[in-house]
């Protein structure tokens, strides 16, 4: 009986919170609707008609062409940047004197604005998915890297120290002390990371490129085919959202433990 | 005795800091050096594509484009832009967040908006942009402050939100008014917040605005970027490219040092 009453207050409640967190952007779009229902700026057409130009551009074999090649890229680029960041990041990290060396030229790479480095990718390689997906690596891997030294360098050497005293074999003190305590610095780097390729991606692909998405969303505009642009920029935003939902959400299961004990720390650093 | 051991590793850990912090940074030195006479030596060998230039080239293109009015024109147009539309972002974001952050019902109610906004590339709305605003600097500082302003928004709403329960309690009960309790409580706690929003946020918009250069061109390091490598002077893009670098580290020290300075008093900068 009990439960069941429980049930039901937290149906109400899950309801009453989806409300109030849900009656903004639905405002907004419901506003944004009505306003542009009637609007004759070429810029600006009707909401209900670029809907009907996203579902018609992307239900059609343009998403083959134009979105998975995106993908592909951004993916690749991440996994690559993640993998080398990593594993240099954990080297750099625990050996101090190469840490020193390294940083001011990690530090100076991290805050060079990624994009300038795209005319240099289209010189050195040429045009094409290997220097997006060079370009991609190489400006989300300054994130990953500096997180993982920071993360490794920064393992409590109590801890360490206790491990050693008990003879934990190497590999597994470096499994669970080094890369788990060093675990939320990572993910963070990875976060910003995953961000930084997404931009990465997109200005590559409007620079130079004969496919992917960022290269539709400008022809259509340099073609005067502003419903499809809306469309790409739309589809652009939702792949946004839900790359960051997803890391959010890894990052919430992997950090359970980490997230229990730091709940004051929300400062995120996020681009 | 312990405590008097305690004060003075204490003490002594400090020093150190402090020394190691100005202390000439040797490794980095010697590996700086390393790698360009590797470089400078392939080069001269003449094992690298045309396409890396000697670091006599890079010297000789460095001191020409500095001596140059086209180099510092670009230079102040992306400043300009850059800063510009971080102000904007910052004019409007942080009273937006911290009008959002004050109540739970208007911080729970845009939360959702502002977190699927944030994650849209700025970029992508570049053609957008361009169609509605034309070319030019303009477009440019609007670009940089949509893309500032959420970090900033979203910092200064989380900084109002985490403010100190029992603090703010405790104020209430001695009957510390709205205001005083606005004064002292809610900004100073959540000014730290706001400032991690705008070191993020410029260097955001830094990344926007050359982005926007490279691809629209009307001015700007981006847009000179592009030129050079068109032209094939790749010393001259190779400079271009590491003041770009210089600009975006010199920006995020100085907020940094800016930050410690007025945030002295925080625990997080003690």
């Amino acid at each position: 009986m009990a439960s069941v009453v429980s049930l039901k207050e937290h149906i109400v409640q899950k309801a009453r919170g989806f409300l109030i967190a849900g009656w903004f952007p639905i405002a907004v779009g419901v506003v944004w609707w009505l306003w542009s229902e009637s609007s004759k700026s070429p810029f600006f057409p009707p909401l209900r008609s670029i809907l009907d130009t996203f579902g018609r551009t992307w239900g059609s074999r343009l998403f083959l062409l134009e979105v998975v090649p995106s993908i592909e890229r951004l993916l690749g680029g991440l996994a690559i940047a993640i993998m080398i960041g990593v594993m240099s990041g954990v080297v750099i990290g625990s050996v101090g004197i190469v840490n020193r060396a390294v940083l001011p030229f990690v530090d100076f790479l991290r805050a060079l604005p990624q994009t300038a480095l795209i005319p240099l990718g289209i010189v050195l390689v040429g045009i094409g998915t290997k220097m997006q997906i060079g370009m991609i690596s190489f400006g989300a891997l300054w994130p990953v890297l500096l997180g993982t030294i920071d993360g490794v360098a920064g393992v409590d050497s109590l801890v360490k120290d206790v491990a050693a005293m008990y003879h934990i074999r190497k590999w597994q003190r470096f499994q669970s002390i080094t890369i788990r305590s060093a675990s939320p610095q990572i993910i963070a780097g990875i976060r910003v990371a995953v961000a930084l390729g997404l931009i990465m991606m997109v200005v590559s692909e409007m620079v130079a490129s004969t496919n992917g998405l960022g290269y539709f969303i400008l022809n259509a505009q340099q073609t005067f085919n502003i419903k499809q642009m809306w469309a790409g920029i739309l589809l652009l935003g939702i792949l946004g959202y839900v790359l960051n939902m997803i890391i959010v959400k890894w990052e919430k299961h992997v950090l359970k433990w980490h997230l229990l004990s730091h709940k004051n720390e929300v400062l995120n650093e996020s681009i | 005795m312990p405590a008097r051991a305690l004060r003075k590793s204490g003490r002594s850990m400090r020093v150190r800091n402090i020394t190691s912090m100005h202390r000439l940074n040797i490794p980095a030195l010697v590996l700086g050096l390393v790698v360009i006479i590797a470089y400078e030596s392939l080069t001269e060998a003449g094992l690298l594509a045309r396409q890396l230039p000697s670091v006599a080239n890079l010297w000789t293109a460095g001191v020409t484009a500095v001596g140059g009015s086209i180099f510092w024109a670009a230079v102040i147009h992306t400043v300009v832009a850059w800063i510009i539309g971080i102000a904007i972002a910052s004019g409007v974001g942080i009273p937006v967040g911290l009008l959002l952050g004050s109540s739970r019902f208007a911080f729970k109610s845009s939360r959702v908006l502002v977190e699927f906004l944030r994650p849209i590339p700025p970029v992508a709305i570049l053609p957008l942009a361009i169609i509605t605003l034309g070319i030019g600097m303009k477009m440019e500082l609007w670009l940089v402050a949509f893309a500032a302003i959420w970090p900033i928004v979203l910092q200064a709403m989380y900084g109002v939100h985490d403010v100190d329960r029992i603090a703010n309690d405790t104020m209430r009960v001695y009957g510390v008014d709205g205001r005083k309790r606005y004064r002292y409580l809610v900004l100073p706690s959540a000014l730290p917040y706001i400032a991690t929003g705008i070191r993020v946020a410029s260097a955001l918009g830094l990344v926007v605005a050359i982005s926007t250069e490279l691809i629209a061109g009307g001015g700007g390091m981006g847009f000179l970027i592009d030129r050079a490598e068109y032209a094939g002077h790749y010393a001259l893009m190779y400079v271009i490219i590491g003041t770009a670098g210089v600009i975006g580290i010199v920006s995020t020290m100085t907020l940094k040092s800016i930050e410690r300075r007025l945030l002295r008093w925080h625990q997080s900068y003690r």
